[in-house]
């Protein structure tokens, strides 16, 4: 045991919905953070402890504001771990900023966003959807449909594939939105049927995305024009945590993140003991286990280089070097406080695990508000459009 | 369903801040330059277009609070390039001042990084609006001032071919379509020809 009388303790508030309607995701995030919180206050290389204060809004956008300004004024914190909807996210960055405290946000988001008062460790726009249709457009072809649940992350995720395509030439066949947790999907399917898309995105998140899923298995299975194989449903944050809810109508079908569990390398299966150890070896643990876990390790790390929990020692030491974590070892972008990530393409696979089909070479730097984003590049990486899939739009 | 993008990439574009160094404003600083953009800061004044040590700027945030007209090498309605108000005081005097410099956007002070890009991205529409507006007045108050010389070719026009003037009209604007000029330029060609006055030339309209 690292801990003696003598060592500090740094009290960490965590805001994890881990009731109410994403609470699958909060789960996994906040079993990650337990994992390593575990692991931090029993190893002496980290003279100090850290106290969680876990709190649980229950997905209340107003319950974020009230819990981040209490673990602040009240319990201390100058950190706060957690907020999974961009939603959320927006409800406390005024008390973080307002109380220069420093929020962690462990989630992919649809990026155009940058407080100092935030280190953002989840993938943006250009380390998932950006390589999603760079692995996608050249082996499926260039006419996309687009749906979403009617909320921004759906709009803004699906504006930038729109982007993507029209850098390529490609088409947009057609543009679909349901109300968070509405499995009204019939009519997108039937629409689906009729426009024939080389690929849809899938930006729905939850049951209407579980239905979307279903719906189209069954569709695939009335004709074959309609396989994962052929015409597959690729989605920017579908992880293992949701797999369990799909069952086979997911298999075949692809999705990207910056971490799967079936890494093969020796520290991930180094890490997947451990974490079996922690949460039973029948579980499998998602990005957002590993994002959860990493999030709070990058917390720790500069503490211990730090030698104090306040934010601009904490900020300045996160800076200086990467972290190691499950996805391997990772460095926050001094110029915007974004993660430098490797964006991996997964396809579903039987038993909830996926099998990674794509990764990128290197790291790639976070690039928030797609400033380096180049057409004429991407129109070259996807490659020359086939003669059988395409009709130019111009 | 192709759309037109109206959100501008700000990768390479050059800014001028007109305001005195204050820590109030370097996280704008600071994001700008995330944005993609360079940044040079100027106070108490911005350069003059043409000194050519000085690069061209893009776009402008000017100070609101301490901003005067004798700062800006231009005047309001000649404004070369969007602007957007960096605002802390919000005394009536202050902000009758910055709409009198018609910036498109504006920024509260103390600027943190949120907010930036939007006030980019809206000051840059209202300028290119703005731009174009002004191009459409023009031309129309050009055309206006041709006026007389249409009245006059279309008198020409009615009484050389004996029609009324709808049908004169009629006749004039297939010539000028032909032409893919407007109206009033084909009248003023067909004037400063000299075609209007002698009635020896070549027919104005054919039938």
């Amino acid at each position: 045991m690292g801990e003696t009388h003598s060592n500090p303790v740094y009290r960490v508030g965590f805001l994890y919905s881990v009731t109410g309607p994403y609470r699958t995701i909060a789960q996994d995030l906040y079993d990650g953070a337990r994992m390593a919180l575990d692991e931090v206050n029993n190893d002496s290389a980290f003279a100090f402890r850290l106290v969680p204060e876990f709190r649980d809004p229950a997905g209340v956008p107003e319950r974020y504001t009230e819990f981040c300004d209490s673990l602040i004024r009240r319990d201390g914190c100058k950190h706060i771990i957690g907020t999974i909807t961009s939603l959320a996210r927006k409800e406390v960055l005024p008390t973080v900023e307002k109380f220069d405290a420093l929020l962690w946000y462990p989630c992919p988001y649809e990026g155009f966003e940058c407080s100092e008062n935030v280190i953002y460790t989840g993938a943006n726009p250009n380390q998932h959807i950006l390589p999603l249709f760079e692995h996608v457009v050249p082996k499926f072809g260039r006419r996309v449909y687009l749906t979403g649940s009617n909320y921004i992350w759906g709009w803004e995720t699906n504006r930038i594939g729109r982007e993507l395509i029209q850098a390529c030439n490609g088409e947009v066949l057609g543009e679909k939105y349901l109300p968070i947790d509405s499995a009204d999907v019939d009519h997108i399917i039937e629409d689906i049927k009729a426009k024939k898309p080389d690929f849809i995105l899938n930006n729905l998140i939850g049951n209407s995305s579980y239905a979307l899923f279903r719906a189209y298995q069954k569709l695939g299975q009335e004709d074959p024009e309609f396989a994962a194989a052929k015409r597959p449903i690729v989605s920017c944050n579908l992880t293992e945590c949701e797999l369990g809810q799909l069952g086979e109508a997911g298999i075949g079908h692809l999705s990207t993140a910056i971490y799967f569990a079936n890494q093969t390398d020796a520290e991930n299966t180094e890490w997947l003991a451990r974490f079996h150890e922690f949460a039973g070896a029948d579980r499998i643990p998602s990005a957002f286990v590993a994002q959860g876990y990493a999030t709070v390790k990058m917390l720790a790390q500069s503490i211990r280089r730090a030698g104090n929990d306040d934010v601009p020692a904490v900020r300045h030491h996160l800076m200086r070097k990467p972290v190691q974590t499950p996805f391997g070892m990772v460095q926050i972008d001094a110029t915007n406080n974004h993660a430098a990530l490797t964006p991996l393409i997964g396809e579903i696979g039987e038993a909830g695990w996926f099998k990674i089909v794509s990764r990128a070479d290197h790291a790639v730097v976070p690039d928030p508000y797609l400033v380096h984003f180049d057409a004429d590049d991407f129109r070259r990486k996807v490659g020359k459009p086939g003669a059988g899939n395409l009709r130019v739009v111009s | 369903m192709k759309r037109t993008n109206r959100i501008p990439n700000f990768r390479g574009w050059h800014v001028w801040v007109l305001h005195r160094p204050s820590a109030a404003i370097d996280p704008l600083l600071r994001h700008l330059e995330r944005l993609g953009m360079t940044v040079d800061r100027y106070w108490p004044e911005l350069p003059r277009g043409d000194d050519a040590n000085v690069k061209a700027a893009d776009i402008l945030f000017f100070d609101a609070d301490m901003g005067m007209d004798e700062q800006f090498p231009w005047t309001p309605d000649q404004t070369p390039m969007p602007s957007v108000a960096l605002i802390g005081s919000e005394a009536p005097g202050r902000l009758e001042w910055v709409l009198s410099r018609q910036s498109g956007a504006h920024l509260q002070k103390p600027v943190s990084t949120a907010g930036v890009f939007s006030a980019a991205v809206l000051a840059v529409h209202a300028f290119e609006q703005q731009q174009k507006l002004r191009a459409e007045i023009c031309e129309l108050r050009r055309r206006l001032k041709l006026r007389p010389v249409v009245a006059k070719v279309l008198m020409t026009v009615m009484l050389s071919h004996n029609i009324d003037e709808h049908g004169a009209l009629k006749a004039i604007r297939a010539e000028a379509m032909k032409k893919q000029q407007t109206i009033e330029d084909y009248c003023a060609a067909i004037v400063a020809s000299g075609r209007t006055g002698s009635g020896d030339g070549a027919p104005i309209v054919t039938n």
